[in-house]
């Protein structure tokens, strides 16, 4: 078998989420128009001109480390388009790339050359040229966003959700530049947190973990204005970089990654993972609302294990909708349908806004496929849909209603 | 993108969420009928359909109570007096509006409000849909009929 080329190596990184992102809004007449306009109003201001005038360029005879480091990432990505590289003041770690008239510039704040080991720097680096690589500069979301009335509330959700999918790829290529996972976490560590003291590591896992509090905080508020974040929450991307290091993937085309699991399962839990911040996800048909996972799972529980078995159709159709959450919660032993009971009725009151008509809709319509998954409904089914129905005050008629559908 | 029929089959489980007994128009499609007893053999009747969608793409639906029937054409229809009676109506209500408003080919005077699906609770299904048979039948009390 051919080994795969450079160039080849980075586009095999890319996230499933991001390439399909970017298909659909190719694929929208009205958002190609956009790109166009925004590129050609782009193309009459100078980028390079700013940065000459408010920042240093990196040069080999000035900052001939730097210069290396730039250099050698770039033989890594195999960027053949001119590049030039820039340094701005500013204690922040930071950095962005732009496409000028005459080529790409990469921007570093000083902050972030002071703070960042050289392997860190590499991945920062990386992450900023897997822009460019991926061809994430030829959608300008800044300038799309900036001009006034050109996109409509939901069209502008739609873009920066693909953004955000477009930093996961990125931060790929920044994994595949520094080649490892503890430098990948400590840079986004340092980038998060402003710390930077000498022979700071950061265990990835732990870092992750604060994404598991902040996703129920995320589903707690309800809603919120996350969706106008322009990068995933930073442990959000530590988690996606972990699913990502342990995939086949990874390990084929980084000698440390230990792989053992699939490219595409890992692409499916990011993508789970990045919905939580996307409001128009909650609209999709073929995910279940990531906002509502923890009413899925517990309902679902009490609901399938309410005639005292769990059976196999009614298991996998929640973990289709949870994921290993299931397994988890299941542990090494049945939980009580009572416990089960107060899980479900705790999420409910620790919900900061009320759940509104269409959520309570999804809830019980999981509810029903789960009970209904296994061929049949029995009555002991029907009365715990009943008492979650009451627990939500929800008029109990609904439930034959969306049982009589679900069959 | 949802369509009206998607829309108003969940607005329909919506309405048996809030414990209403739902039926559908039988030649309008899309839309559902809520039958009201109003006590003292009074009746009411509701109607929810589609109305379209905000300038955020939200989906809109409209709660509808007939109340009077409105004949077309000037001098047969309704008088300025009526007019400038329901306007002030209108300042005084704390949701919705009286309109006039065509109906299966007859102007049709109604009390209706709309709501937004997306952010709609339970309980806002259940006040829209009591408050416009609660206003209309009372408007069709004072007018000594109950058609509607």
């Amino acid at each position: 078998m051919t080994q795969p080329t450079e160039v080849q190596r980075l586009q095999q990184a890319r996230f499933e989420g991001d390439m399909r992102g970017e298909e659909a809004l190719r694929a929208d007449g009205p958002f190609t128009r956009l790109i166009e306009t925004a590129h050609a109003a782009a193309g009459a201001t100078s980028v390079r001109r700013h940065f000459l005038s408010n920042a240093v360029r990196v040069d080999p005879r000035v900052l001939p480390a730097l210069a290396e480091a730039f250099d050698d990432v770039r033989q890594r990505t195999k960027l053949t388009a001119r590049m030039e590289a820039y340094i701005h003041a500013g204690p922040e770690i930071n950095a962005c790339v732009i496409q000028g008239r005459q080529g790409m510039i990469v921007v570093l704040s000083s902050g972030a050359v002071e703070r960042l080991s050289p392997q860190e720097l590499d991945f920062i680096i990386g992450h900023e040229l897997g822009h460019a690589a991926f061809g994430h500069l030829d959608i300008p979301v800044g300038a799309i966003l900036n001009t006034p009335n050109a996109v409509t509330p939901k069209q502008a959700m739609q873009l920066l959700a693909w953004q955000r999918k477009a930093e996961i790829s990125a931060d790929r290529a920044g994994l595949l530049c520094a080649g490892s996972l503890n430098v990948a976490a400590t840079s986004l560590f340092k980038t998060l947190s402003g710390l930077c003291a000498d022979g700071i590591r950061v265990d990835p896992e732990e870092f992750a973990g604060q994404w598991n509090e902040l996703a129920e905080e995320v589903q707690r508020d309800g809603a919120g204005d996350r969706w106008l974040a322009t990068h995933p929450f930073p442990p959000l991307r530590m988690k996606a970089l972990i699913s990502f290091w342990h995939s086949d993937r990874a390990a084929s085309l980084i000698p440390d990654a230990p792989g053992g699991d699939t490219l595409a399962r890992a692409d499916q839990e990011i993508e789970a993972l990045l919905a939580m911040m996307d409001p128009l996800s909650r609209e999709r048909t073929d995910m279940a609302d990531p906002m509502l996972q923890q009413f899925f799972l517990w309902g679902g529980l009490y609901v399938a294990m309410a005639n005292n078995e769990l059976h196999d159709a009614e298991l996998a159709n929640l973990r289709s909708v949870v994921g290993n959450a299931v397994d988890e919660a299941l542990g090494e032993g049945a939980p009580s349908l009572n416990l089960l009971r107060q899980r479900f009725h705790d999420e409910k009151a620790a919900r900061r806004s009320p759940l509104s008509a269409l959520e309570l809709h999804r809830i019980f319509s999981g509810l029903a496929a789960v009970a209904a998954a296994d061929g049949g409904v029995d009555q002991a089914e029907v009365a715990a849909m009943r008492d979650l129905a009451g627990v939500c005050g929800v008029a109990d008629n609904f439930v034959d209603v969306v049982l009589a559908r679900a069959a | 993108m949802q369509t009206a029929t998607q829309v108003m089959q969940k607005v329909e489980e919506i309405g048996a969420m809030a414990g209403f007994q739902l039926s559908r128009h039988p030649s309008i499609p899309d839309m559902i009928v809520v039958a009201y007893n109003m006590g003292s053999g009074r009746t009411q009747t509701v109607y929810v359909h589609f109305c379209g969608k905000t300038p955020e793409d939200q989906d809109l639906i409209c709660f509808m109570s007939p109340c009077q029937a409105v004949k077309k054409g000037m001098l047969k229809g309704m008088g300025k007096d009526q007019a400038i009676d329901l306007l002030r109506r209108n300042g005084e209500l704390i949701v919705g509006s009286f309109a006039v408003q065509d109906f299966g080919g007859n102007d049709i005077l109604v009390v209706r409000s709309t709501q937004i699906v997306d952010t709609m609770e339970v309980e806002e299904f259940r006040f829209h849909a009591n408050f416009v048979a609660i206003i209309a039948d009372r408007y069709e009390q004072e007018k000594g009929t109950d058609v509607f």
